[in-house]
């Protein structure tokens, strides 16, 4: 009876977390409303009828079509100044996040780190290399603060890796988890100076990494955000070939051919696709609910408390729970559908139509991405005006915008819904579109490749829809 | 039997002009909602209410304790005395859906939402 009594204010507290959770993301409230019935209607039905489109008339055998186009490099003396520029600019930007999460405003919105980091590089950067291409290897400050500082000290530029890292791409699967769990579960990167913290612990592992295993193998294998970049940059309408050419391309041609060979790179692949999604996802009110009934259910409770011992709340733990949930529940769909495929196809093994189709996927999420962040990058990345002049949050006024406030006006509702559906039929028109001259590659008939882009394609439709789906909801934060 | 069928040709004239002059003016109506805050909450928890583009949003308030009301986005905020009934009013230009918060009197955070306002394009 007594543990009974003591039990129960403890739930009450439990149950408090869950209705009234910590404030995330303060300084980035997102204001979209929700995508409204015909507008969800129409996008779900382009979707399905472009996919049987695509499926059905556009494609024809073997089309080895690259889809690209040489252009011609601009003058070495151009590359190099505009590498020294980005290196420059990357390891300020390093330098002034470390700065000002230490020693800065200690109000996320008044503080450059955290807008720097978590709008301007994660979603604006980001996007950017979708758009563009990747920059993200000459921008990268610890390659070049490690590069730097090697030739400083005298020793000379290691030679290329000859072989593979150690243990492939899975240390970037586990830092991008961790990474992923950081920023949407813990909310541990929201004080300037944790952000700042954090960034220093992973540059000490970075640079550790190069000292004992060298700086190309670590950037080829085991980085996860040159990884996360150099995919979001196939996407890229601009970047290099197999052949080190700079070339233009239909956006998603970069993502043909060049499999991710082994296990670890395609579960990257796809832990990205699961962090997307489940960063929507966890916004929805359906997830919400789930929380609540977590936060209630009794054969939950002496976990619950437990947990609450080390300053785990409910939030955090479902964050936790979902976030690996829907890794593994991405993981194993795309196996299941993969080996189906394989065998309605014929003649070729499950693990040769992961590899070829892992990549297909990746438009889908992009386009998604890009629906769902549009206005906060708008509204949110305006934050940056005043911070320019006030990076710190200490009341300067350097270039004289230190009084911006944020303007709603930039852009209407209406506009982000009609940006947000396109975006999202064409992201699935092009995931479709890879998939098909993939399995045309793959398989030896065109009958076959037909057959086995059955299963796919309901995983497509079934993805994208979940992502108009998302979208539809009316986005539940832990406002402030 | 003129004054009837005058009424009977005058009445849904004007009946239909006010209406024609309703519509019109309904794309910048006042849109007027009844608070009554307990404890820093509502009856209903974060409840949503729907406006368009371009109205007036008049929020009759009373609370049963002094409170700072902030609507995320316009960074409006609002003086709540306890026991004092008041009128808060204002314009809502641009489209979202905005988090209304109650901040105590740190002015810290830590509640949720009290409710969101949906501003929808016209």
């Amino acid at each position: 009876m007594r543990r009974v009594t003591a039990a129960t204010p403890a739930l009450a507290v439990l149950a408090a977390c869950a209705s009234q959770p910590a404030e995330a993301h303060a300084f980035g409230q997102r204001y979209d409303l929700p995508l409204p019935l015909d507008y969800f209607l129409a996008g779900g039905a382009a979707v399905v009828l472009l996919s049987f489109v695509i499926a059905v008339v556009v494609l024809r055998p073997a089309s080895e079509r690259s889809w690209r186009w040489a252009i011609p490099s601009p003058p070495r003396w151009f590359r190099a100044t505009i590498g020294t520029i980005l290196a420059a600019l990357g390891v300020f930007l390093f330098l002034l996040v470390l700065v000002a999460g230490y020693f800065g405003n200690q109000e996320p919105s008044e503080n450059i780190a955290t807008v720097l980091v978590w709008v301007l590089w994660w979603i604006g950067l980001m996007l950017l290399t979708a758009l563009i291409g990747n920059a993200w290897p000459r921008l990268d400050p610890w390659s070049t603060i490690w590069n730097h500082t090697r030739s400083w000290m005298g020793r000379t530029v290691e030679a290329p890796a000859e072989m593979s890292p150690p243990w492939g791409a899975w240390p970037a699967v586990v830092m991008y988890f961790v990474y992923a769990w950081l920023e949407l579960a813990s909310e541990f990167g929201e004080l300037p100076r944790d952000l700042a913290l954090l960034v220093l612990l992973y540059s000490m592992g970075a640079w550790a990494a190069m000292a004992l295993f060298g700086e190309n193998r670590w950037s080829a294998g085991a980085d996860p955000f040159g990884r996360v970049f150099s995919l979001f940059g196939r996407f890229a309408p601009f970047g290099r070939g197999t052949d080190g050419r700079l070339a233009l391309r239909l956006p998603g041609a970069g993502l043909l051919g060049n499999h991710p060979r082994a296990l670890g790179e395609i579960a990257f692949v796809l832990l990205v696709l699961a962090t997307v999604t489940f960063d929507g996802l966890s916004e929805t009110p359906p997830w919400n609910s789930a929380v609540e009934w977590l936060a209630h259910s009794p054969s939950l409770h002496p976990v619950l408390l437990w947990l609450g011992d080390f300053d785990i709340d409910v939030l955090m733990t479902a964050k936790t729970l979902g976030l690996l949930l829907t890794a593994l529940v991405f993981f194993a769909v795309f196996v299941a559908v993969c080996r189906l495929s394989a065998l309605i196809g014929g003649g070729v093994s499950g693990s040769q139509a992961m590899r070829a189709f892992a990549l297909s996927f990746l438009p889908i999420a992009i386009a998604y991405h890009a629906a769902h962040y549009l206005s906060y990058l708008l509204l949110a990345g305006q934050l940056a005006i005043p911070l320019a002049s006030d990076p710190f949050g200490w009341g300067w006024d350097l270039f004289g915008t230190g009084g911006r406030t944020i303007d709603l006006s930039v852009i209407s509702m209406k506009t982000v819904w009609y940006i947000a559906v396109v975006a999202i039929v064409i992201g699935h028109v092009v995931s479709v579109t890879l998939a098909h001259i993939e399995a045309l590659r793959l398989f030896p008939t065109r009958r076959a490749a037909l057959l086995s882009q059955l299963p796919m394609l309901v995983l497509m439709v079934a993805f994208t829809s979940t992502s108009l789906w998302i979208l539809s909801q009316p986005i539940v934060q832990e406002a402030g | 039997m003129g004054t009837t069928r005058a009424a009977a040709l005058i009445l849904p004239v004007t009946v239909m002009l006010t209406a024609l002059l309703l519509s019109a003016t309904a794309r910048t109506a006042e849109r007027h909602f009844e608070l009554s805050i307990h404890d820093g909450k509502l009856a209903e928890s974060a409840p949503t209410y729907r406006v368009s583009q371009g109205d007036e949003v008049v929020l009759e308030l009373s609370s049963d304790r002094n409170l700072e009301l902030h609507l995320h986005g316009y960074s409006l905020t609002f003086e709540l005395k306890a026991g004092v009934p008041a009128t808060w009013r204002f314009a809502v230009p641009s489209s979202g859906r905005f988090p209304l918060a109650v901040h105590d009197h740190g002015g810290r955070h830590g509640h949720a939402p009290l409710l969101y306002l949906e501003v929808h394009p016209g």
